[in-house]
């Protein structure tokens, strides 16, 4: 499992959520509203598919969610957590 | 007090004055002079009997979260003498519960007020045990809504984890009750909103001029544009029978459209101006919403805390819950569009439906909120077929004149909303509806007008409504462009500031004048 949890995983999940987005260098993906929140609902569902993992409502903040590598920091923490 | 008045200016001046000059004595008590300001402007604008509803919030959701960081430290130190991982797991389930425990019963304890003072008596007259929806007498605290729903947060995200709970009742009160917030919101969070309050500020940093701007700005949309319409538009809804022209209904949802948004968003610019003149910055509440593409960009840009709440307290929760994630599991064996779509509709029907009841517990307010969940969930059910379709006829969608169609098509299912929003009759909203589709009837519009008392001179002096609302599309048009407008205006020569001043002020004199047999309070103040 811990090999597939690479930023270029992460990226790829992203790019089939939404394409057209600079996902290696953004920051700011929710506070410049590039990411809404039916966007965010559909990368949780895949992270839920692709890393079996559930993200609890109340790490949905959007620290977690402005940038590829907050989203695989977030994924990382929650699987150590379940584990 | 009105916003425009001179005991509010007074009000303003007596506050800012303490509140410099006990920070040149004291800075760590500044915040005290907050308090003691919007305690007394609580009493001065509300009616003093409410208070202790407010102080009653305050002291549940203060003592909540206390509460729920001393079972965290409770559960550490067992979970450290636990013996084995089963164990350890076994002591965090249990202080989970009790933590869940406390949780719901503060939210019972705040929204249990809420809806006693709000719904309670409207409920007994929709089932025939009231005489009337105010006949039980109960009074409603000013600005009860949003006070809840920001203080249901400082709970729920310190529930979370998100800050250490205030320990300071005091300090937490000020939160709560922060006089430019509690007429008409915005709702705070308290980790942008507590740390301003509590800091010291000086005089020196303070954006006066852009301040008193702004004030200008929000004052020009609440006389010139709201105050100016009101009359005519209770007028027109007051009066709606079978035969009621379409073009009449048309006109008056129109006008509606301009003074909900002048008197909301013109208030909500006064308030964040006179915040922001004690360096105390709150969340911005509107963002141009007459320019979305599309319903739910327009939620994002109308009443925005409402709508932020919503997604992270109602909207999230629901839609990752275990029932939802299932129905999505489900519905994606029809289509994997369908199953990642069909949560998020369902999330969003339920979040509309508690945006109507939000707004009143007639039945017209939760058709409101109702038709706005399904639209917006159709929309994203059907985005393929949508895009699809775009590709098919060869649609430029990054072109200014698609966009420009776009925020046409969104003003116009906008403006059906508001039937059922401002025509308090759910069955005269469908009528109204009707007669716009199929009894239009131009011929009869200024016959019906001067039947219901809509006079010449009020059809005239909308020539000033017509000109401050021309002058709030510009700045808009503009702000939408990334023009810093304030900047400027602050940056032209003295003469010709001067002189945009004075036909500034000079419109809202004029219009406060026309107006002052109008509600001089505010559209979301008893919300």
């Amino acid at each position: 499992m811990d090999d597939d949890l690479t930023l270029d995983h992460m990226i790829e999940l992203l790019e089939d959520v939404k394409g057209n987005v600079d996902y290696e260098n953004c920051t700011t993906l929710v506070d410049d509203r590039v990411l809404d929140s039916f966007d965010i609902l559909s990368i949780i569902s895949s992270i839920n598919d692709e890393f079996d993992v559930s993200v609890p409502a109340k790490d949905i903040v959007p620290d977690n969610f402005n940038s590829a590598q907050a989203m695989l920091d977030m994924v990382k923490r929650l699987v150590d957590e379940e584990g | 007090m009105d916003l425009l008045s001179l005991s509010f200016v007074l009000f303003l001046a007596v506050s800012l004055a303490a509140y410099y000059l006990v920070g040149r004595i004291c800075s760590r008590v500044q915040w005290l002079v907050l308090l003691a300001a919007s305690l007394a402007f609580y009493c001065l604008v509300g009616r003093w009997q409410t208070l202790a509803y407010m102080l009653a919030c305050a002291a549940v959701t203060w003592a909540a979260p206390l509460a729920l960081a001393r079972m965290d430290a409770r559960c550490k130190e067992e979970r450290a003498a636990a013996p084995d991982r089963a164990a350890r797991r076994a002591v965090k389930a249990a202080w989970a519960r009790r933590r869940r425990a406390v949780l719901v019963a503060a939210l019972l304890a705040c929204f249990g007020i809420l809806a006693y003072l709000k719904y309670w008596n409207v409920l007994l007259y929709e089932v025939g045990l009231a005489a009337s929806p105010t006949s039980l007498g109960l009074l409603l605290p000013l600005g009860i809504s949003f006070y809840t729903f920001q203080s249901v947060s400082y709970v729920v995200d310190a529930y979370n984890g998100r800050f250490e709970p205030q320990g300071n009742f005091l300090k937490h009160l000020l939160f709560v009750s922060w006089f430019p917030q509690v007429i008409q919101g915005p709702i705070n969070r308290y980790a942008d909103l507590g740390p301003q309050l509590l800091e010291g500020h000086s005089a020196k940093g303070v954006p006066v001029r852009r301040s008193l701007l702004r004030f200008g700005y929000g004052a020009l949309k609440k006389y010139a544009i709201a105050n100016m319409l009101v009359g005519t538009i209770d007028k027109i809804f007051s009066n709606v029978t079978p035969d009621i022209p379409g073009s009449v209904v048309v006109f008056g949802i129109l006008l509606y459209s301009a003074q909900q948004y002048g008197d909301f968003s013109g208030g909500i610019d006064m308030v964040e101006a006179a915040s922001s003149l004690f360096g105390v910055d709150m969340a911005e509440n509107f963002r141009r919403p007459y320019f979305s593409v599309s319903l739910a960009d327009f939620w994002r840009r109308w009443h925005i805390t409402l709508g932020t709440w919503m997604r992270d307290y109602v909207f999230f929760p629901f839609a990752v819950s275990r029932p939802m994630r299932a129905l999505g599991a489900r519905a994606s064996r029809l289509g994997e569009h369908l199953g990642r779509t069909l949560p998020a509709c369902v999330a969003n029907l339920l979040v509309f439906l508690i945006v109507g009841l939000w707004h009143g517990a007639e039945p017209h307010y939760v058709a409101w909120g109702l038709y706005n969940g399904v639209v917006i969930a159709l929309a994203d059910l059907l985005a393929p077929a949508f895009r699809r379709a775009n590709a098919a006829l060869r649609v430029d969608t990054g072109s200014r004149a698609h966009r420009v169609l776009c925020v046409a098509r969104t003003f116009l299912v906008v403006n059906v909303g508001w039937y059922f929003d401002r025509i308090y009759d759910f069955g005269d909203s469908l009528l109204c509806l009707r007669n716009t589709l199929t009894n239009f009837a131009p011929q009869q519009f200024f016959l019906w007008l001067a039947q219901v008392g809509v006079r010449d001179s009020d059809l005239k002096f909308m020539v000033f409504t017509a000109v401050a609302c021309a002058f709030v599309f510009v700045v808009s048009l503009l702000q939408e462009n990334d023009v810093d407008v304030d900047g400027h205006i602050l940056r032209w020569n003295c003469v010709v500031r001067g002189l945009f001043y004075s036909a500034v002020l000079g419109l809202i004199v004029i219009t406060s004048f026309l107006t002052q047999n109008a509600a001089g309070g505010f559209m979301y103040a008893n919300f």
